[in-house]
């Protein structure tokens, strides 16, 4: 199945133009509760963008793109930040002792990635977060369950 | 007094309890408004927040992040932060981060305010 890119330039608008991208993928391609997975991943990395990667002085550029291979939702984010240390950012926000809020998108965007996260640079200043959603049967039994 | 802010409707069921109608979208851009729309009603007497998810369709970890500001706000005032009507999106989100150890759902707003009456 083909790729749909988008490129996205505009920190006030970027957040609903990923939205409406995701809502017209959804229209085109279904897999429902899968997009749903997607849209939190998403809409986590492009907050962790916007509130704290370093673009220098450089005006943002982010470069979504979506594709289906098999039963996976596959989808790669370009970023022209100088890039993060996802490893840096492990601790479980969801057990009681946890200390504030931090690391909470990225456990979240772990848990939705049914492959792991990969965040890679790809040429100077430009780095690449891959991912692919799966079926995730474990989380939605727990939904049907709660 | 209802108060309507940008993103939020805030509705006094009572001296100690309010409910929050969190619209479509919880999220980084408006969370600040949140903590500072809920830190007025704590100056105000509100111990008890219900908030509405009915129509939301984005939660995401700042957001949530906002609500455990409030959370830890009123758990010492021995006040409570319960979710009402919770869409589908927010409850992946909850699942997602097991919240719902620390946040009682319940299934609609009136049968959330049947706990603090």
């Amino acid at each position: 199945m083909q790729s749909v890119k988008l490129r996205l330039t505009n920190r006030i608008t970027m957040v609903d133009e990923v939205h409406e991208y995701i809502q017209k993928w959804e229209v085109d391609n279904g897999y429902s509760d899968k997009v749903l997975l997607l849209r939190i991943a998403l809409q986590e990395w492009i907050s962790n963008l916007l509130l704290h990667a370093d673009f220098g002085d450089r005006p943002i550029e982010v470069i979504l793109d979506t594709w289906v291979d098999g039963e996976l939702i596959k989808c790669s984010i370009e970023d022209n930040s100088v890039g993060f240390d996802l490893e840096g950012e492990n601790s479980d926000p969801t057990i009681v002792e946890h200390d504030g809020d931090r690391g909470r998108g990225l456990w979240m965007m772990r848990q939705v990635a049914s492959e792991g996260l990969s965040y890679e640079p790809i040429g100077k200043s430009r780095h690449k977060l891959t991912l692919s959603i799966g079926d995730n049967p474990d989380l939605w039994d727990r939904i049907l369950s709660s | 007094m209802q108060v309507t802010t940008t993103s939020f409707k805030v509705e006094p069921s009572n001296q100690d309890t309010v409910i929050v109608r969190i619209g479509k979208a919880l999220d980084f851009r408006n969370a600040a408004e949140f903590k500072s729309t809920c830190q007025t009603q704590v100056r105000s007497g509100a111990r008890n927040f219900v908030l509405d998810f009915s129509e939301t369709g984005i939660l995401d970890s700042t957001g949530l992040g906002s609500i455990f500001s409030l959370y830890r706000q009123v758990s010492p005032l021995e006040g409570q932060v319960v979710f009402a009507s919770v869409s589908r999106p927010v409850q992946v989100v909850v699942q997602l981060t097991r919240t719902y150890k620390v946040f009682r759902q319940f299934p609609s707003v009136d049968s959330a305010l049947e706990t603090f009456e």
